[in-house]
């Protein structure tokens, strides 16, 4: 088995740009609460959103490859360079990288804009999706560039598909993650859905109504341990296996049995060689909706029995909001960041914990036993992926 | 190429739901024709059209997905353009009227996904559900990640392929958008020979990319192109699937130098598609090797070597092209 490590970090969240605003703003619990998108054509019941302020967004062209460069791939070509400079990769033509990128929409809010406030004069066709294409081509890199959507679960599969490239010799290196920003269809859809909390965003409360979409991106190096060990690169963690299913039930709702979910987490333990008494803790999908919660903490109490009670949770959309396409990635990231430390922030208070969601939610700072996570990620279309992430010693 | 293994994945069917040449509106494709009358309304037109290939290439390979345990079972598609009109719709609507007037039963097609994740739902396939969407090679990537996946043993069949419907008619190129779907499905050449199945060959794809500054010939694009050629590296007649663009001509210059000829240059249309119907047309025609490759403007650039018409194993018999046509 080759051993695939992380060895760059880049993130952008509500919380900051960097993956420091990430990890001080959930060591200091900077919750807010969301607020009404600026978007006069938005005619939704629930316009709440949470989106970086403008001022914060990083520095970047108009264009790249001759297309419009709209905020999410703004957000992932920022959140690329911070993990390969935290990865102090420099370009190599004997270095094979490859990038991967997912989102559930992608720059769509671009079109969007064009609806209102015209079209360009143009006749070249603008793909949505390219975000992956204008990363590698700021990287130098040219192992490929796979731009792809699985929608909320985009980024657990880019890592899991680069992992598994690096694991057949396809590549070197992986820059592997995910972005999102506003849209306004996405938005009106989770409103129609009744996906969304006027409240915000309370994962395993017993009164969550809903979701709350939020603005962000997420991007990881990996590579083999071989690799990184001969160009002397650190090793932050490693990322021991990932497990895939689909639960080929509802276009949006989940199986409520959680059989596939529970599939996937436990094919990342085989996938990883461990066993359910080696997490340490865990960073559920989590995002608030009433059936997403319920049919998480199914499945965890599947996989994980009677210890799921004592293995500590850190929720993060409950403090940022739900990233979508960028979730995973961003997620995988504060693993990372909680393998290195040794501890768990605290979490946002649940107000009133829901019975029927088995899990421990520590409002206080927690130390870990150990340093081995598990990263939940799902999706619209049942796409479910669950990554097992350890400590890089 | 090596001799076929049981475990190999072959193409042992092909779907296609393509416009004909002369069609004028879309009355050429009525989704209760082809899946029925159940609720298939809702969705995309991309939605329907490529669950009508990926039935057409079930019932291509004789055998359905419900011989193979539902875990077992894989889905990979590529898609671009595919629910851009959907989106547009939906934004003409929250703008004039508000959300409370979209259709809940459409509305989730916004999350492009569930192009891919209907098919998975239609063939209760639990195995993996992927898709892709980089600007043209999403089709040959959905191939490339599913293969690639099913290797790994994350499932044992694949229905892959691409699916696009025509760009709404403000945007940039809508005139010249694809429409239509062609689907593959792939199994392991073991189990079609158990069942004294067919196939039409095999594919193995890379991808690689190739910025656009940089120029055709450099001795780099050739390393880069050299290092993605899919199997061994033999001169082999090559289907460049791509518009016109200095990264084509790259990789059309960097073929030719390494010796693979002829290079024919198809042109693509906006979306996904071309570059799958190409493979499909590679393995139904069954010439022997040859390589197809998909290329962006963008510098994306995927390619896959087709090992046609030469296998036969077991009981299995390669599809000549007058069967499958």
């Amino acid at each position: 088995m080759v051993d695939v490590v992380i060895t760059g970090l880049g993130a952008a969240s509500r919380l900051g740009i960097g993956v420091d605003a990430l990890s001080r703003g959930m060591a200091e619990v900077r919750y807010a609460p969301p607020e009404p998108i600026a978007d006069p054509g938005a005619r939704v019941p629930v316009p709440l959103f949470y989106r970086l302020p403008d001022e914060q967004l990083p520095p970047g062209p108009d264009e790249a490859l001759g297309l419009p460069v709209g905020r999410a791939n703004l957000l992932a070509l920022d959140s690329a360079r911070q993990a390969t400079r935290s990865a102090r990769l420099v370009p190599d033509p004997d270095t094979r990288v490859s990038v991967l990128i997912g989102s559930s929409v992608a720059d769509v809010h671009v079109v969007e804009r064009w609806r209102t406030d015209g079209y360009p004069q143009r006749s070249r066709w603008v793909p949505v999706f390219s975000a992956a294409s204008a990363i590698a081509a700021d990287l130098g890199a040219d192992g490929g560039a796979v731009s792809l959507s699985n929608a909320c679960s985009g980024s657990g599969y880019a890592l899991a598909i680069g992992a598994d490239m690096i694991a057949a010799g396809e590549t070197d290196v992986v820059v592997a993650g995910g972005m999102e920003t506003y849209s306004r269809v996405a938005l009106a859809c989770f409103n129609r859905l009744g996906a969304l909390d006027p409240n915000g965003i309370r994962p395993f409360d017993r009164h969550r109504a809903g979701s709350i979409l939020a603005e962000g991106a997420g991007c990881l190096v990996l590579e083999s341990a071989e690799h990184a060990h001969r160009r002397g690169a650190p090793v932050l963690a490693r990322l021991l296996g990932s497990g895939w299913s689909c639960d080929g039930h509802h276009a949006t709702a989940p199986d409520p049995t959680g059989t596939q979910i529970a599939r996937a987490m436990r094919a990342a333990l085989d996938d990883a060689g461990a066993t359910p008494d080696d997490i340490d803790f865990l960073v559920p999908h989590g995002t608030g909706t009433e059936r997403n919660d319920a049919t998480e903490s199914v499945a965890m109490a599947t996989v994980f029995g009677d210890r799921l009670a004592k293995i500590p949770l850190y929720s993060l959309k409950a403090l940022i909001g739900h990233t979508g396409g960028a979730s995973a990635a961003l997620a995988v990231a504060a693993a990372v960041l909680f393998c290195q430390q040794g501890w768990l922030p605290p979490n946002v208070p649940v107000a009133e914990p829901d019975p029927d969601c088995p899990v421990l939610l520590p409002a206080d700072r927690t130390p870990l036993p150990g340093r081995t996570g598990m990263v939940n990620a799902y999706a619209f279309g049942g796409n479910n992926m669950s990554l097992i992430v350890a400590g890089g010693e | 190429m090596d001799p076929l293994r049981d475990n190999d994945l072959v193409v042992s069917g092909i779907g296609a739901v393509l416009p004909p040449a002369e069609a004028a509106d879309e009355s050429w494709f009525d989704h209760r024709v082809e899946l029925g009358r159940r609720s298939y309304k809702y969705l995309p037109r991309s939605g329907q059209y490529v669950l009508a290939a990926a039935k057409r290439a079930l019932a291509d390979a004789g055998t359905t997905m419900a011989t193979v345990p539902e875990e077992r079972r894989a889905v990979a598609i590529g898609c671009n353009n595919a629910t851009a009109r959907i989106q547009d719709e939906f934004d003409r609507t929250v703008l004039e009227h508000g959300a409370d007037l979209l259709s809940p039963a459409s509305a989730a097609y916004f999350s492009v996904n569930l192009v891919a994740g209907r098919v998975a739902m239609e063939h209760a396939a639990r195995g993996f559900s992927l898709a892709l969407h980089s600007p043209t090679v999403a089709g040959l990537e959905a191939m490339q990640c599913g293969l690639r996946a099913v290797a790994r043993g994350r499932a044992d069949v694949l229905l892959a392929g691409a699916t696009e419907e025509p760009l709404p008619p403000a945007e940039p190129a809508a005139r010249r958008s694809a429409d239509g779907s062609v689907a593959l499905y792939f199994e392991r050449a073991g189990a079609v020979a158990d069942r004294g199945g067919r196939w039409y060959g095999r594919c193995t794809v890379r991808g690689c990319y190739l910025s656009p500054e940089l120029t055709g010939g450099t001795a780099r694009a050739g390393r880069i192109i050299a290092a993605s050629i899919p199997g061994p590296a033999e001169p082999l007649p090559v289907r460049l699937v791509a518009e016109a663009s200095p990264v084509a001509d790259a990789v059309a210059d960097c073929l030719a130098a390494l010796g693979y000829d002829p290079v024919l240059r198809l042109p693509t249309r906006a979306g996904c598609l071309d570059a799958v119907r190409a493979v499909a047309d590679a393995l139904r025609t069954g010439t022997g090797p040859c390589l197809v490759v998909g290329c962006a403007a963008e510098g994306n650039v995927t390619l896959t070597r087709i090992d046609a018409g030469g296998a036969e194993r077991g009981r299995a018999v390669p599809v000549s092209a007058e069967a499958a046509s």
